[in-house]
């Protein structure tokens, strides 16, 4: 398989590119995790001045089922968005979605080499010393994101959402998505769902470019602890950009610990950094109401995955692995959000 | 004597982190300690699930009975529907049949839970009594194994455990 997709990308990125001499790939090797999209490194090697040149690439393929319902373009999409915009993130070489290449839709961009992205990194005594350095810029970058004013063109190659309804265009994918997938009744996400119909968020100061999964893990930084790129912006979408605070402040992300989101600076201090880069306020009611959203989107995308084990006889261990204990970690988001042990 | 069979899970995930990862590519590496976790895990369902099924069987009928005897539960619910979900006990104790009964149970408790929402004035006391039991249903669930552990949780599910009904 992986010499197939060497020799198809070389064939591919030789057409693309014709003025490289002798392009070859070589290399080729899946990354652990990104279930959703098998994701793979290779070199992309290529004769300049009688020598050979060498360029690590990633590509992202699109299976035919990903776990998020999704357009084969708004990845690609986001990442250049935000790359225009400033925002660190890689360098897109192309976007391919006429699955004939390789067998399906894909994307390939060039490799940010020598970082890091994995809460374990972040455990080991040199980056401890960097974490306040790191989650500055992971709290910064996220405020300048929201921050950001989207031309209406920008604007266009999302699906279309308004200011006060952002929030029930969220729900209603999530809670569907859920639906489709859970294999089991579970009474306490059903309560979450009645509670967030029921107690709407309080009505944005703007929409924004909203990564959809940001958290420690989908961003990369090097040795000196400078963010470099941020990765996944497969749920991309145009919302209310409190719905990323929600999200990269669950504990998950920085377990046991809950008031350091992700490993890195001490969640006051996260608001007040993202605070200051976005010009907006946290508003701990919008807060609340997008933290509980975001653990409803987590079990949907569990169960999503627990589908797949059950249906499609998944042999991939990531897969059983997230359809229980992510699973298992955002019902307790759940639990903690609307059900706290009394003091 | 023959190993049970956690005991024999337990050993085939220390066998795969211990013998199989080393050997392992990258990819591989990664794929089989997840493996080994989700072994793991499966070893600590089978020793618990049926204690915990069985006892939240029985904490749901008390919750049933306790509304059977609730003139608007009964109102809104029927006083059969409610005496049958509080009478009912579990007859077949393979973990698939303990499961299917539980389900069936919680999609009426949750229907329940919904209707005391809606209406704070009747039954007052059935909300804050099912929002009990969520939360202990969440917590008995939880896994002790795997990425997110916490001690909290296992304090919490001994609690729950030593005062449910057994």
């Amino acid at each position: 398989m992986d010499q197939d997709l060497a020799g198809n990308l070389a064939l591919y990125l030789q057409r693309l590119q014709p003025d490289l001499a002798s392009l070859r790939v070589e290399n080729v090797k899946r990354f652990f995790g990104g279930s959703s999209k098998p994701t793979y490194r290779a070199d992309m090697l290529w004769m300049a001045a009688g020598a050979t040149e060498t360029s690590g690439i990633v590509v992202r393929t699109t299976p035919d089922r990903s776990l998020v319902d999704h357009h084969d373009d708004i990845e690609p999409e986001a990442i250049r968005m935000a790359g225009r915009h400033g925002l660190p993130v890689p360098r897109l070489i192309a976007l391919e979605t006429d699955p004939s290449h390789i067998g399906s839709a894909f994307f390939i961009m060039q490799e940010v080499a020598g970082c890091e992205s994995s809460s374990r990194a972040l455990a080991t005594p040199h980056y401890q010393l960097l974490r306040d350095k790191i989650g500055g810029q992971k709290w910064r970058i996220l405020g300048q994101l929201a921050a950001i004013t989207l031309s209406d063109e920008e604007r266009s190659r999302f699906p279309p959402v308004t200011i006060d309804t952002s929030w029930v265009t969220e729900l209603g994918k999530w809670e569907r998505y859920y639906h489709e997938n859970a294999q089991e009744y579970e009474p306490m996400v059903e309560y979450a769902l009645r509670w967030l119909r029921e107690t709407p968020p309080p009505v944005p100061e703007k929409l924004s470019l909203v990564h959809g999964d940001y958290r420690t893990g989908n961003f990369l930084f090097d040795r000196d602890g400078d963010i470099k790129a941020v990765l996944d912006w497969e749920m991309a979408h145009i919302g209310d950009p409190m719905e990323d605070i929600g999200w990269a402040i669950c504990r998950l992300w920085g377990w046991p610990d809950r008031d350091r989101p992700g490993h890195l600076i001490a969640k006051r201090d996260a608001f007040a950094i993202w605070e200051a880069a976005s010009g907006m306020r946290i508003d701990p009611a919008a807060l609340k109401w997008w933290s509980v959203l975001g653990a409803v989107k987590g079990m949907a995308l569990w169960a999503a995955m627990g589908r797949k084990v059950v249906e499609e006889n998944s042999t991939v261990s990531m897969d059983y692995s997230a359809s229980w204990f992510p699973y298992d970690g955002h019902l307790r988001e759940l639990l903690d959000q609307l059900l706290p042990e009394p003091a | 004597m023959q190993p049970t069979p956690d005991r024999l899970l337990g050993l085939i995930a220390t066998k795969i982190t211990t013998q199989l990862v080393p050997e392992a590519s990258d990819y591989q590496k990664g794929d089989l300690m997840m493996l080994a976790l989700v072994i793991g895990a499966v070893a600590e369902r089978y020793e618990h699930d049926a204690d915990i099924y069985i006892r939240e069987h029985r904490m749901m009928r008390e919750i049933f009975g306790q509304a059977a005897a609730d003139a608007d539960a009964c109102a809104a619910f029927g006083a059969a529907v409610l005496a049958d979900a509080a009478q009912q006990a579990l007859e077949d104790f393979r973990m698939s049949a303990l499961r299917q009964a539980v389900e069936a149970k919680l999609r009426l408790l949750g229907r329940l839970h919904e209707w005391s929402g809606r209406h704070p004035g009747a039954s007052g006391w059935l909300k804050p009594k099912i929002d009990k039991f969520l939360a202990d249903h969440v917590v008995l669930h939880a896994f002790e194994s795997g990425p997110y552990k916490a001690a909290d949780i296992t304090e919490r599910k001994q609690k729950i455990l030593s005062a449910a009904p057994s």
